[in-house]
Order: C-alpha cells, then sequence, then structure tokens
C-alpha cells in the first residue's frame, strides 16, 4: 500500500495547516535571532524564561479564539471574560472566601458567557461577531459592577499573606523545573486542547463545521452544540488568563484583558489557521502567540517605541492572513495560457 | 429565410494547453430553440464561457447577430449579450423582482429610482406570458420557477437575443417546465433565440426545433423535429448506457423486504400537510415533487427538526437527532455540498462511522485497517491525494462511500444525478445499488425521472405537501411523462397491463 512507503516528512507536511506552522516557526526562528544579534540579551536565560511566560498568556487566549477560528466563529468577549475572571476571583478573594471555591465560581461564570456565546451564535444564528460583541459589553459590565466599578484591593486582604502568595506563586511567580508555573499551566492546558483537536470526535466536528457547514449537518452533526464547545473551551481559556492576571497583579483589574480577543486572532492566523475556518493547528497557534511574544519583547529590547512595536505587528498580522487567502484561492498557482495559432 | 442567431465555426479552444473544443460547428436561427444533449460535460463550461465572453480562439470564428464578433485571428476580448440560465441564480436576492429587472441592467441611466413606474414598465411583460409576480417581491422569496421567469424576464428586457437554458428541469417542476416551454416557444416566435441543454435527449425534443448531441467538445449528430430516431435510443455513443440500464432492470426484480425500515406518518411540517411515505429495506423508492415544495422541509425534519403534527419512525422509533446517524443523507450536487475541503481523504471517508467506532480519531490502526479494506473498491492513490485533486468519480465514491460506512437504515438522496454526465450518472446508479445489495434502503427526492425510474420499485408523487399517486413498478407504464427508459417498461409490462385492462 502506498501509505506504508510515504516519507514521514512529507506526511507531517500533508497534514492541513501544518505548513502555515512551519512557517511561523521558521519565522520566530529568524525574528528571534535577528533581535539576539541586535541586542544579546535577547539570548539571556532570564529573558526566556520571562518570554515564556508573557508567551503563555497569548498562548491560552490563542487557543480560545482558534478553536473559534476553525468553525468559522470568532470570540469578541474573550477580553471582557478575562476581566471578569480576575474580577470575580480577586473580589471572592478579599472578602475572605476560600481560593479554590473562588476559582470555582469564576469557573462556573465564565463558562456561562460561553454557553450564552454558544446559543447565541449556534440556536439563534446570530453573526458571532454581533453575537459575541453583545456578551462582550455584558462580561465588562459584570467586571465593572462586580467590585462596586473599582479595583480590587490586594487579595492577600481578604485571604491572608500566606494563602494569597500560594495563589500567585502557582500561577505566575513560581516555577517548577526551573520554568515559570504560568509557562507549564500553559502548556498543559494546549496539550489537552491539542488532544480534543486533533483526535477526538469533537474536534472533527469542530474542523467539519468550519470546513462546511451543511454537510457536517447531514452527516449529524450538532452545529449548536459543537459551537458551544468552542465557545466554552474558548471562555475556559479566558478564565484561566484571568486568574494568570489576577495572581500577577495580586489584585483585580477592571481593566485588564483589553483587547486580548484581537491578540488571540494575530496568535491563530499568525500560525496559519485560517479566519476563514476549516483548516488550522493549534502547533501554530503556539508559534503564533511565540512570533507575537518575541516581535513585543524584541522590539522592546531594542529600543523601538510602542507605536512602532503596533505597526511591525499589525503589518505581520495582515501579511499572514493575505497569505492565507492566496493559498485558499490559489492565486499562486501557475496560470495556464490560452495559445492562439500563429 | 431565417436570420442567423449565433455561429459557431470551426472553433477549437484551449485551455492550459488542453483542448476543450474540438472543431466546433453550431448554428442557431433566429426564434429557434435549439437542443444540446452533452453525453459528458468535456468543453461544456468552455462553450458556455465562450458564448458569453470572446476569448482568444485557437481557430476559429464566432457570429452573434450575423456580425462577426470573434475570430483566432484578432482576438477581441468582448462580452457578448448572452443570458445564461441555471441552478445558480444570477439575481440578487435581497433586492426587489422589478430592481433585479430593471435597475441591475447595464443600460438602466436613471438616477431616481421610482418603485412604481418600475412596477408599471413590468405589468405588461407579465401579462403577455400569463404570469403574476408581485414586482415588489423580494427574489429570496420566489419559488424556484418564479425565479426563473424573473431571469428570463431580465434576459428578454435586456434585448438579449441569444438565451442559454441549462439543466432547467432539475430545480422545477413537471407541470412549471410545460408552462415554461409556452412562454419559451413564445419569445421563440417573437424572434428571441435559446440553447436549451439538457441531459436527455427525450426531454430536449419535447421543445427544440432541432436537438444537436456534445460528445468531447465536438458536435456528433443533430436531429430535427422531424427527424424519425433511427432506433428506439438513437444516440449511439450512449448505447453502452442503454443497454446497462436494460441489464440493471432486468436484475432488479428480487425481493425486497416487507417490513417498513423508515415511515412518515401524517407528517405536518411548513409545506408538507398529511404526508405518508414507507420504504422497506433494500427498496428503492422515488419521491417525485410536482410542485417544488417538499425536498427543503424534508431534510430539515431529517436533520432533526419537530414536525408539527405525525411522526417519522426509523426502525419502528421515533426517529430524533440522537437517531440521526440511522439515516444518511445526500444532497443534490454533493461535489460542492457533501465534502469537507479543508479535511483529508480519510477523515472524509470516517467522518459520519465515529457513532460506531468510538475510538476512530485516536486509533491510526482502526482507520488503516478500514483504509485496506477500502482500497480494493476506492482505489490505492486516493487516500493520499488532496481532496481538491480527486477526480469527480473519486469524490462521487468518497461521499457514497462515507455514507456506507455509516451504516444507515435508509438513505436519502435528493436528485442524485442533477449535473452529472453519462457515465458518472452510471456510476452513480452503481453506487446506489451499492446500497440496495447492503439492505440499505434508498429514497431518491426527484423533481424529473429521468435516470432514476429504472433503479425504482416504486414511485410516489407529492404534491401540495400530499401523496397525490402511488404507482408499482409495473404501474410505470401508466405515467403521464415522456421520461427515458420508459419504454423498457413499455417493452416488459405492456402485455401484462393489456391482459389486466382486459
Amino acid at each position: 500500500m502506498n501509505l506504508k512507503k510515504q516519507n514521514p516528512i512529507k506526511k507531517i507536511l500533508s497534514i492541513k495547516g501544518m505548513g502555515g506552522a512551519i512557517t511561523a516557526f521558521i519565522g520566530l526562528v529568524i525574528i528571534y535571532v535577528a533581535f539576539g544579534i541586535i541586542n544579546p540579551t535577547v539570548f539571556s536565560g532570564q529573558n526566556i524564561m520571562n518570554l515564556l511566560r508573557s508567551m503563555s498568556k497569548y498562548l491560552l487566549i490563542g487557543i480560545g479564539q482558534s478553536y473559534l477560528l476553525i468553525t468559522g466563529n470568532i470570540d469578541l468577549s474573550i477580553g471582557s471574560v478575562v476581566a471578569m475572571s480576575a474580577m470575580i476571583s480577586a473580589t471572592l478573594m478579599t472578602q475572605g472566601v476560600n481560593p479554590l471555591i473562588a476559582i470555582l465560581i469564576t469557573l462556573l461564570c465564565c463558562l456561562i458567557v460561553g454557553v450564552i456565546n454558544g446559543f447565541l451564535v449556534g440556536k439563534c444564528q446570530l453573526p458571532p461577531f454581533i453575537a459575541t460583541m453583545g456578551t462582550m459589553f455584558v462580561a465588562r459590565g459584570v467586571a465593572y459592577i462586580v467590585n462596586g466599578n473599582r479595583n480590587t484591593d490586594a487579595i492577600s486582604s481578604g485571604i491572608g499573606k500566606e494563602a494569597g502568595e500560594s495563589f500567585q506563586n502557582f500561577f505566575y511567580y513560581g516555577n517548577t523545573f526551573g520554568v515559570y508555573n504560568t509557562f507549564w499551566i500553559a502548556i498543559i492546558l494546549f496539550v489537552i486542547f491539542f488532544f480534543l483537536l486533533s483526535k477526538t470526535r469533537t474536534g472533527r466536528h469542530i474542523y467539519a463545521i468550519g470546513s462546511n457547514v451543511e454537510a457536517a449537518k447531514l452527516s449529524g452533526v450538532s452545529v449548536l452544540a459543537t459551537t458551544t464547545k468552542a465557545y466554552l473551551v474558548s471562555a475556559f481559556c479566558s478564565f484561566v488568563v484571568g486568574l494568570i492576571l489576577c495572581a500577577q497583579a495580586g489584585m483585580g483589574n477592571m481593566e485588564a484583558g483589553n483587547v486580548y480577543e484581537m491578540y488571540g486572532v494575530a496568535a491563530g492566523v499568525i500560525g496559519g489557521v485560517s479566519p476563514l475556518g476549516g483548516t488550522g493547528i493549534l502547533l501554530g497557534t503556539l508559534a503564533g502567540a511565540a512570533v507575537w511574544q518575541t516581535l513585543e519583547n524584541g522590539l522592546n529590547m531594542i529600543g523601538a517605541q510602542v507605536g512602532i512595536q503596533r505597526l511591525v505587528i499589525g503589518i505581520i498580522v495582515v501579511v499572514a492572513v493575505l497569505l492565507d487567502v492566496v493559498v485558499r484561492s490559489g492565486t499562486f498557482k501557475k496560470k495556464g495560457s490560452t495559445k492562439t495559432a500563429s | 429565410m431565417k436570420k442567423e442567431m449565433l455561429r459557431m465555426e470551426r472553433i477549437t479552444y484551449r485551455e492550459q494547453g488542453i483542448v476543450r473544443l474540438d472543431n466546433f460547428s453550431m448554428t442557431i436561427l433566429s426564434g429557434e430553440i435549439f437542443g444540446l444533449v452533452p453525453v459528458n460535460h468535456y468543453g461544456l463550461e468552455t462553450l458556455l464561457k465562450l458564448l458569453k465572453q470572446n476569448l482568444p480562439l485557437h481557430y476559429g470564428y464566432v457570429y452573434y447577430r450575423e456580425k462577426e464578433v470573434n475570430s483566432w485571428k484578432k482576438p477581441i476580448n468582448t462580452v457578448n449579450r448572452i443570458s445564461v440560465i441555471q441552478n445558480k441564480s444570477c439575481l440578487a436576492e435581497d433586492l426587489t423582482v422589478a430592481d433585479n429587472i430593471f435597475v441591475l441592467r447595464g443600460g438602466f441611466k436613471k438616477w431616481l429610482i421610482r418603485p412604481s413606474l418600475l412596477k408599471k414598465q413590468l405589468s405588461p411583460f407579465l401579462s403577455e406570458i400569463g404570469i403574476e409576480i408581485d414586482a415588489d417581491a423580494y427574489v429570496e422569496a420566489l419559488t424556484a420557477f418564479q425565479r426563473f421567469v424573473v431571469e428570463l424576464l431580465k434576459a428578454v428586457i435586456a434585448g438579449n437575443q441569444l438565451i442559454v437554458l441549462k439543466d432547467i428541469s432539475t430545480f422545477i417542476s413537471e407541470s412549471e417546465l410545460f408552462k415554461l416551454h409556452e412562454i419559451i416557444r413564445y419569445y421563440a416566435r417573437r424572434g428571441i433565440s435559446f440553447l436549451y441543454i439538457a441531459s436527455h435527449f427525450e426531454e430536449a425534443r419535447q421543445i427544440c426545433d432541432r436537438t444537436a448531441l456534445m460528445v468531447n467538445g465536438q458536435i456528433t449528430k443533430c436531429f430535427s423535429a422531424e427527424d424519425t430516431p433511427p432506433e428506439t435510443f438513437p444516440l449511439q455513443s450512449v448505447e453502452d448506457y442503454d443497454k446497462w440500464v436494460r441489464t440493471q432492470f432486468d436484475r432488479a426484480e428480487e425481493e425486497k423486504g416487507r417490513h417498513a425500515i423508515f415511515e412518515i406518518k401524517n407528517l405536518f411540517y411548513r409545506n408538507i400537510s398529511n404526508l405518508n411515505i414507507r420504504v422497506s429495506p433494500g427498496e428503492c423508492l422515488i419521491v417525485q415533487d410536482l410542485d417544488d415544495s417538499l425536498f427543503g422541509d424534508l431534510i430539515k425534519l431529517l436533520e432533526g427538526e419537530k414536525p408539527k403534527g405525525g411522526e417519522i419512525l426509523i426502525e419502528g422509533e421515533t426517529y430524533s437527532r440522537k437517531k440521526s446517524r440511522k439515516i444518511g443523507i445526500i444532497q443534490e450536487l454533493p461535489l460542492e455540498t457533501m465534502i469537507f475541503p479543508h479535511m483529508s481523504y480519510m477523515d472524509n471517508l470516517c467522518f459520519s462511522m465515529d457513532h460506531r467506532l468510538r475510538k476512530i480519531w485516536v486509533s491510526r490502526g482502526i482507520r488503516k485497517s478500514i483504509m485496506q479494506e477500502y482500497e480494493k473498491l476506492l482505489g490505492e492513490e486516493v487516500f493520499e491525494k488532496k481532496i481538491s485533486d480527486l477526480t469527480r468519480k473519486e469524490k462521487y465514491d468518497l461521499i457514497y462511500t462515507r455514507i456506507l460506512l455509516q451504516k444507515p437504515g435508509v438513505v436519502f438522496c435528493v436528485q442524485p444525478f442533477k449535473g452529472a454526465e453519462v457515465d458518472i450518472r452510471s456510476h452513480i446508479w452503481e453506487l446506489l445499488e451499492r446500497f440496495q445489495n447492503k439492505g440499505i434502503a434508498v429514497v431518491i427526492l426527484a423533481v424529473n425521472l429521468a435516470d432514476s425510474l429504472a433503479l425504482a420499485d416504486r414511485l410516489v408523487r407529492v404534491k401540495h405537501g400530499k401523496v397525490q399517486e402511488v404507482y408499482d413498478k409495473k404501474e410505470f407504464i401508466k405515467l403521464p411523462v415522456n421520461t427515458p427508459w420508459l419504454y423498457l417498461y413499455q417493452e416488459k409490462y405492456a402485455l401484462e397491463f393489456q391482459n389486466e385492462k382486459e
């Protein structure tokens, strides 16, 4: 059988979305080395550690957004859910609630937003842009209301210094095997969601909905259930990022997670996840998040202005999407010529 | 003597180095309805493209309204005022009928649009063909037939003298087709010419003044209306297909299961009103929609929507979304509607069997064994191909085998032969028979009976969402329509029918 003889490299490259992921990884190496040559501090161990920790937030946000992009949808409420998560958990902890219980309550609230998004898009057929824009404002509103329109006090003021530090160490400042816990959390979740997307029935349904929703329906796929699952993944990732931000600041900030939804889109599309749905792998999102963070970090290290940083990142996102559109439409394919008789 | 509307003279046209039209010649006279039966679809799309646009030719000349519009000597790349009407509507869905007909027209120069004036202008056009359509109605709210009429009127009002009609019998019902033929004849009498492209010779002959046969990008034969076809089925190039149909027809006499695997009882839902249908394992049932109102609603119900009244039973139990894998659905034009273009071949193939093999997406071994089992049937190479690189036949194989792996009790096929060329049609036939051989009931939802009839054990004709007539195989001879292979039933059952009558 032909498949037995197939070259393993060719086999890996034949995976849909792998091309985008590999391109992003190559881009990452080039960017990193280039910044390192300009400023060797980029290669320092501490910088790498910081880079991995900062990247973790974008990776988690990217995972959630990639799930939705693959289904052909989008989630604009991610940033607000991050803020909601940070504010609810911090408010509860400042009031002395056990961190574990606070986390569970926060998780429940975030998942409710995911369910609402799934229902509005999957059942009510609202355009995802509009539906999630609505929940974006609602979630941000909740983040404001939960502590009476002000940021919370330090969480240690409610649960005690020791518990507060444990919480902060677990999610942000602590490290395991020399790498910050934030990175480990992100990587564990990455592995779980990677498995879910590539090896399970739900994963196939997610791809199918993005690829051909009508065919998926005819094959017995519940669009509502699958869309809701994708929004739940997104809400869960936002919840975790919210906790990370809360741990980082040691308090709840109402403005936490601002425009994070766009960082998620950027991480996805830079890594080859198609904003038109149907293609992309989470490995690409990992590379996309790394590219994004390396750019931010590198431009910062070489002393580029914030405006320049935004400009460069914006251009890269547009080029990545342009590449996707070009590949899909086959514009680069050699056009055959129609010959006329001479 | 009639004027020439279109003359294509010895056209040879290449696309990406491949000859699509080879020494193609065709003449359509003014006011003529010219039939074209493509035995295979090779070159057909190119022909349509060349009719609309004067692209650089390898050799040949094109004359439209007796003027040379294209020549291999000096390519002009202009556009001809010829309309093509086919299943895919060219109308703007969110605009009104009047907007589509008058405003979206090259010659419309007015800055201010007055709907009442447009309505008035449209009214005589509608009344002369005896059709009532509200000028203010949105196109999306129109039926397929009304859309067709709007497209036709748009072409006529735009002053296009040649109108191409492609496979229209596949999307409008029999009675509507009859009405449409009258409209076409009316405009033909007024000097407008038509190129009527149909899958079957019998259909084209019902209306066309002349009918030509197109094979591999060439016209091989042309019959005028007066010509008597030399044999029962005159098209030599599809003789094999005809023979094959006969063989299949004789073979399909085996006993089918008697108990119902799928049943619809007193069903009410939108346009469906008290519908009753039952089908047994291995049986092939055709459900013919006489007024184009059934399929959309029925598919919605099969996707899991709840009916307003009545029930749907599968294997004796009430059908629900949870049991959706017990029913296979193959939509019309499946190459566009049933494939996941971004997924791999194996993912496409195994997509709807994960209810049977839960670990299929985790275990490579399972997928490998499926691959080994089906490589004889599907070919070894297909598993490595990209979906976009598959041939049409391979895509059909993929879709039908996917449903086979799903192991449903019944398969619903919406117009399975629509848009398929002859060799693909016979292949679809084989694929449908594969279902039957496995004991899976096949329900073909059809607008016209061409191709489906020879495979059918029973025919149910539905109008206004209700069963109007039921024909058993032996009663097909009584069918009030001219359809391909009806003569087979006439040959086989005429005597029996005669005796019964006496």
